[in-house]
């Protein structure tokens, strides 16, 4: 891609941004967070624009998103902002996501292991097939099997260990 | 509870539609040909996927934000970011310097030039597009200021009377116009200019420019601007199909929408 110009920064926020911010929003689950992180994934994709190559920026913006987004999860002060949100998740009702269970699943998501929760963003929220996952990730289908199951036991175990708490 | 209980709860996209991913790479123009084609073929089938190809070309229409202010925002963060990094830079220094001798000689210059040459400064047309032609028509709307042109969004409000120039992607040569559909469904030509004796053929490209700019007319309301981009034997030529739909225009034409909303001064 060509360096950084106002010109570019404009035309791809007008071409991309909007799908940056469904995804972020998908991910993240409030308005005001996806389009903070919307801002964000900008400022770092335009900060490595000469890196990007130009017939796949749609993939580069979706695992920008997705690494982006599965950080602020993990970010401390968002974990608690979670416990939260269990208060009053409303602004999922944008999408045809269960409120109840996105916030479980950015629960699991924010203390997951980072390839499996980047793999288990792409099947379960933008509800994408296992070779495309492959694709995207630079990975084998069977890798993306393998990271899909770890997540599932793992989560397995988490989920059991709350239902107990409770 | 276990994972495939939680996840009966989330939204699955049907086995048989396109991948969003797909819609968005579509969208962006980085599948074209055959492939692009048998994508389209696919998405008409499937209501959902239709939906979201329709809400992506809506761009930033639904979305609950202002995308100007984000779009500033973002200018800010890259003028932070590179503050930052000249600021960790041992040079930062000389650095600081440099902007001061180069003003001292583009002032230099400037003054050398426009004196010999005796000339206002031209307003720099928008920059050139650099990125190659693939995918889908596309419309780009400059509105005429002070000190240049700036890149108006789709849905940004307009004053009346703006002067506007377009710029087109046209994914193949053709003959294009620009029509404008009123709120209440009166189409009129935005472009080629009335009594403007220009060519309305243009070669494919990423970044083509329309010669001349429109004015807005004073009318406040929502209107949209359909660029028409047609095969070479046929006349871009359409009748307005109502306020809210595609204008009708002959078999082998493509459009794309582009929201004005004028807004009283």
């Amino acid at each position: 891609m060509p360096p950084y110009s106002d010109a570019l920064l404009t035309r791809l926020f007008r071409l991309h941004g909007p799908m940056v911010l469904r995804r972020a929003r998908g991910i993240l689950g409030s308005h005001a967070d996806a389009e903070e992180a919307m801002q964000e994934v900008f400022i770092k994709a335009m900060s490595a624009i000469e890196s990007a190559r130009d017939d796949d920026l749609t993939g580069w913006f979706y695992r920008m998103t997705t690494n982006h987004c599965l950080n602020r999860l993990r970010d401390r002060k968002r974990r608690r902002q979670l416990i939260d949100e269990k208060v009053a998740p409303a602004e999922d009702r944008s999408t045809q996501h269960d409120p109840d269970a996105m916030l479980t699943l950015r629960w699991l998501l924010a203390n997951a292991d980072a390839r499996q929760a980047q793999v288990v963003v792409y099947v379960h929220v933008d509800g994408l097939r296992q070779a495309q996952v492959a694709e995207l990730m630079g990975i084998t289908e069977r890798s993306v099997r393998n990271l899909l199951r770890r997540f599932e036991a793992w989560a397995d175990k988490q989920l059991a260990g709350r239902g107990r708490r409770r | 509870m276990n994972f495939s209980d939680l996840t009966a709860g989330l939204e699955a996209w049907p086995d048989d539609a396109p991948s969003r991913l797909d819609i968005d790479r579509l969208h962006a123009g980085e599948i074209d040909g055959e492939a692009a084609d048998a994508l389209r073929a696919r998405i008409a089938r499937s209501p959902e996927a239709a939906a979201y190809l329709a809400a992506r070309e809506r761009g930033f229409d639904d979305a609950p934000i202002d995308p100007r202010a984000s779009l500033a925002a973002i200018r800010r963060g890259m003028a932070d970011a590179r503050e930052a990094r000249a600021a960790r830079d041992p040079r930062a220094v000389l650095r600081r310097w440099l902007p001061l001798l180069a003003a001292a000689a583009v002032g230099a210059a400037a003054v050398f030039f426009f004196v010999g040459r005796g000339g206002p400064p031209v307003a720099p047309d928008p920059p050139i597009d650099t990125v190659r032609i693939k995918g889908d028509l596309r419309l780009r709307v400059f509105r005429r200021t002070a000190s240049g042109a700036e890149e108006v969004l789709s849905g940004d409000p307009f004053a009346p009377g703006d002067a506007l120039r377009f710029r087109a992607k046209l994914p193949e040569a053709g003959r294009v116009t620009v029509v404008g559909v009123e709120g209440d469904g009166t189409l009129y030509t935005a472009w080629p200019p009335p009594g403007a004796a220009l060519s309305d053929r243009f070669e494919a490209g990423a970044d083509v420019q329309l010669p001349e700019a429109v004015a807005l007319d004073d009318v406040p309301g929502t209107e949209t601007l359909h660029l028409v981009l047609c095969p070479d034997d046929v006349a871009p030529v359409c009748a307005s199909a109502g306020a809210e739909a595609a204008p009708n225009c002959p078999e082998g034409c493509r459009s794309t929408p582009f929201v004005v909303r004028k807004v009283a001064p």
